[in-house]
């Protein structure tokens, strides 16, 4: 807003930034040295064996595919339903507009545990084994809202005059919606499709109720596996699903997703 | 209603309200092809109102409108022959200049060669040629609205409706793009309906202006008309400036009225349009209004010209105007303390601030309108 | 076809796609919800199976003085973290919301990373800087200080940390995206008048971010309440919190009316809770102590 120069806060204040920007990242520093590193003999050195470790180990790589295969579908379906969500209560004379958008905060409010919990017991109610399925459904049930906020933060700030300038040169309503409110919402859906991708990779609580037996995505793995004391092959793994994380958040960055996050936290 | 030229376009006691406010009533319009037809007034007023009701964004509640003979008003905005120009010109942000333009002709299906050769004219039409494969965010204002009028164009629409397409623009590029408007508008012989709130504009463009003011139409006539006899104060007041001064209603009679303007001033002013008001005489006040060009600055002591109104005051601001100075000058008496008047003149520099002066105003040109009496 | 009364939004029977997102819900949120109410009032069968008997006898249950013991500790343990969040976060939103518009977009960058990565990395990450071999432990040797490895890499304080770091870009974004749009010409005005920053902060730019606040204090709160993964991790599971009790009801003692029972008693107290923040969202409203 203003670009000129805003007064600093004194450093004691202003320190904290910094500072607390070091608390995070150093554990995250530690982890990657350490996974590089091995100890013998009383002394440490360089060494690429976790990874080797890691790479070699086909329960990993099955964890991993599941997980991308969960989140693919989860984001998809789920950026599906958050375009229709979005468009139906901020764009359309939707009745149940209020009920949705309920809805919608209902979901963002719940703890996930009742949330996973809710699921596992609405499964067994229906005799439903647990398996990727499941996990996909609770998965989209998750990102949804997410997806909702981030389409109907940009649908908000379109200038409905767009819409009235198709209608006039000829288009009928649906072209309206294919010819250019889709392709103005184009960014921002991909941005939605995005973060609901990256929240349901990264999701442990849903996923470790609702997922069947030895089918364990990434992130579930990992807590096995830490559940039974640290290692650097799980150092190893961490930091190759960090590397990954900071370039898919960077690839956000790019598409000034962060903005709209930030925004729509808000 | 005439019969003998169907081609044009009849608005029928529109109504529109948005929720308990009443937008638009009694609107009753016939617009001429061909015409450059302006509607004006202050926001909120309703003309953005009628405009997007005629291109059919919008529906009214009660009403018809006709054109060329069949009702339209149950039509969507797509089967209409009109095109709008807007007025931050909705260019779509993710098209190029070139399917911008045609847009409206790739729904409609018409083949790609003849879709190129209609874009390729209207871009020179409008001085835009070379710039079909630019992206909207790319282009000057100017440029942007000479897009958005070509968007219009190529769809060879039999009316243009144009919402106030220069409000955007700087002082200068404005007054180029109005003589540009009005040249195209003759050229290609369209009937073009342009909303606008400056009167200055308005005047210039325009063959017949309908001021409108808090959703009815005040007054349909040309701008000569508009400006030597405004209907009602409001069209007074809008178009053009003028002076006011209120005073108390001596005497009436034959289309005369007499004012009197403090302790012992009369002043004559011809009635307009009016029925002899009612009210009593003594009593009623009641406003004059003269344009500052028709009022002369003599020197204090001068002797005014028989017949005519005069006022004595002082000289409060002068201001130069380039081709001519504004004289503003107070006189006291009358239902306010002090009531500040302005004169034209070309001998502004031979008045100072703080200098009293006398005018003289015809009372030809000092003028009451109907609906007055407050 | 005609539309008597057409306004913005567009009317068209294209709205009706509006359902599909709410079918989803209603299958896969509402549904399972009810589910829970209903399951609560039912109780635990002799061999581990449901026995629908509606009563409210497992509410009752919960309110047990041991189950409250655990609900306080969840309570505070959130509370805290959402209090810490704010004394730090606050700082840190304002001073990355007075940095030079490219330092901005780095800061954003670099807290948007421990955001968005998962949080098994992020407690991995912990764990091995308390590990056994770790370098905290190390250290600690160098300097010749008696410890208890055990101790340092399982306790309160990680526990606390962990929630911290987890939940502060929740609590710092809400606040620097108001900070962002805030007019800061009124600080100076208000130091121009001779305030003190400290003072301006209290006085000027505090009470301007009460929504953003609000939203932040929801957004760490909540989660916290019912967090048990990161207590148990780095804690070293001998704490009981809520999320614990909740889970261990539906994996290992088979109780899931009860489990159901206590996960609409965790609603409940956080419906309560937002609806309290909620209060101070106000925009007048009520009067505040003298700073």
């Amino acid at each position: 807003m203003n670009e000129r120069h805003r007064p600093r806060p004194p450093r004691s204040i202003a320190v904290v930034l910094p500072l607390m920007l070091i608390a995070l990242y150093l554990p995250l520093a530690v982890m990657l040295i350490s996974s590089f590193t091995d100890i013998q003999d009383g002394g440490s050195y360089f060494t690429l064996r976790w990874y080797h470790e890691v790479f070699a180990d086909p329960a990993l790589w099955e964890a991993l595919s599941r997980s991308f295969l969960v989140a693919s579908g989860a984001a998809a379906m789920s950026t599906l339903l958050g375009l229709l969500g979005a468009l139906a209560i901020d764009k359309w004379s939707f009745r149940a507009r209020v009920v949705l958008r309920t809805l919608s905060w209902l979901s963002l409010m719940l703890p996930e545990l009742v949330l996973a919990l809710a699921l596992l017991s609405w499964f067994a109610l229906f005799g439903l084994t647990l398996s990727l399925w499941t996990v996909i459904a609770a998965h989209i049930t998750l990102t949804l809202p997410f997806v909702i906020l981030i389409i109907g933060a940009r649908l908000k700030g379109l200038d409905p005059a767009y819409d009235d300038a198709a209608r006039d040169l000829g288009a009928r309503e649906w072209q309206v919606l294919t010819r250019v409110t889709l392709p103005l919402l184009a960014p921002s859906i991909v941005t939605g499709f995005l973060l609901a991708f990256l929240i349901s990779f990264d999701d442990f609580l849903v996923t470790f109720y609702t997922n069947g037996v030895g089918s364990d995505t990434l992130p579930v793995r990992l807590y096995s596996m830490m559940k039974q004391g640290m290692s650097p092959k799980i150092q190893a793994l961490s930091s190759i699903m960090l590397i990954v994380s900071v370039v898919l958040i960077a690839l956000l960055a790019r598409l000034r997703g962060l903005k709209s996050l930030a925004d729509a936290e808000s | 209603m005439q019969n003998s030229n169907l081609l044009n376009l009849e608005i029928r006691n529109i109504h529109k309200r948005y929720d308990s406010q009443t937008a638009l009533s009694n609107i009753d319009l016939v617009i001429r092809k061909g015409e450059f037809f302006s509607l004006l007034g202050p926001s909120g007023c309703g003309k953005s109102t009628l405009l997007r009701i005629l291109a059919g964004l919008e529906s009214a509640d009660e009403g018809e409108i006709w054109w060329n003979g069949r009702r339209i008003d149950q039509l969507p905005a797509r089967e209409r022959p009109f095109n709008m120009v807007f007025q931050k010109y909705a260019l779509f942000p993710h098209l190029s200049v070139f399917e911008n333009i045609a847009f409206g002709l790739r729904l409609k299906g018409v083949a790609t060669a003849e879709i190129r050769s209609r874009v390729d004219e209207v871009l020179t039409l409008m001085s835009l040629a070379g710039f079909s494969e630019r992206m909207p965010e790319t282009l000057s204002g100017g440029q942007q609205q000479r897009v958005a009028l070509a968007r219009a164009l190529a769809n060879r629409p039999e009316c243009v409706l144009l919402d106030e397409p220069l409000a955007a623009l700087d002082q200068k590029l404005r007054e180029h793009m109005q003589t540009e408007l009005r040249l195209l508008q003759r050229r290609l012989g369209l009937t073009f309906i342009f909303v606008t709130h400056d009167q200055e504009e308005a005047m210039l463009l325009s063959d017949r202006i309908a001021v409108m003011n808090a959703g009815r139409v005040e007054q349909v006539s040309t701008p000569r008309e508009l400006y030597e006899a405004p209907q009602s104060v409001f069209c007074a007041r809008f178009v053009g400036r003028r002076n006011e001064i209120l005073g108390t209603v001596q005497r009436r009679d034959a289309g005369w009225v007499d004012l009197s303007f403090g302790d012992r001033v009369i002043l004559r002013g011809r009635s307009v349009g009016a029925t002899p008001g009612s009210g009593v005489d003594g009593k009623t006040e009641t406003r004059f209004f003269v344009r500052p060009e028709r009022l002369r600055i003599l020197t204090a002591n001068a002797n005014p010209s028989e017949g005519w109104n005069t006022l004595v005051g002082e000289v409060v601001q002068v201001v130069f105007r380039g081709t001519y100075s504004e004289v503003v000058f107070a006189v006291t008496g009358g239902a306010n303390e002090s009531t500040l008047l302005r004169a034209f003149t070309d001998e502004g520099a031979t008045t100072t601030v703080g200098d009293q002066v006398r005018v003289e105003f015809s009372p030809q040109e000092t003028h009451v309108f109907s609906g007055v009496d407050e | 076809m005609s539309d008597t009364h057409k306004s913005r939004r567009v009317r068209s029977r294209i709205g009706r796609l509006g359902w599909v997102p709410i079918v989803w819900y209603a299958l896969f949120l509402l549904g399972p919800l009810f589910l829970v109410f209903a399951t609560s009032l039912a109780s635990r069968g002799i061999y581990g199976g449901l026995e629908w008997n509606l009563s409210g006898e497992n509410y009752l249950r919960s309110a047990d003085p041991l189950f409250s013991l655990i609900l306080w500790r969840s309570f505070l343990l959130a509370a805290v973290t959402a209090a810490f969040c704010f004394i730090i976060g606050f700082p840190m939103a304002l001073a990355m919301a007075t940095a030079s518009a490219t330092a901005r977009n780095v800061f954003v960058f670099a807290l948007a990373i421990p955001f968005l990565t998962n949080l098994m990395i992020r407690i991995c990450a912990v764990k091995s800087l308390v590990a056994y071999e770790g370098p905290v432990a190390h250290f600690l040797l160098a300097l010749g200080v008696e410890f208890d490895r055990f101790a340092l890499s399982q306790n309160l304080s990680l526990v606390l940390y962990g929630m911290i770091s987890s939940y502060l870009p929740f609590m710092v974004f809400p606040l620097y995206s108001a900070l962002e749009r805030f007019d800061f010409s009124l600080v100076e005005a208000a130091q121009d008048l001779g305030a003190s920053y400290i003072q301006v902060m209290n006085r000027v730019i505090l009470p301007s971010l009460r929504r953003a606040i609000v939203s932040g204090v929801l957004l760490v709160f909540i989660p916290a309440f019912g967090e048990f993964v990161i207590p148990d991790l780095l804690g070293g599971a001998k704490t009981m919190l809520i999320g614990n009790l909740i889970s261990e009801q539906f994996l290992k003692a088979r109780d899931w009316p009860f489990g159901s029972a206590l996960s609409i008693v965790l609603m409940l107290i956080l419906a309560g809770a937002i609806w309290w923040i909620r209060l101070f969202d106000r925009p007048m409203g009520r009067p505040r102590r003298p700073a």
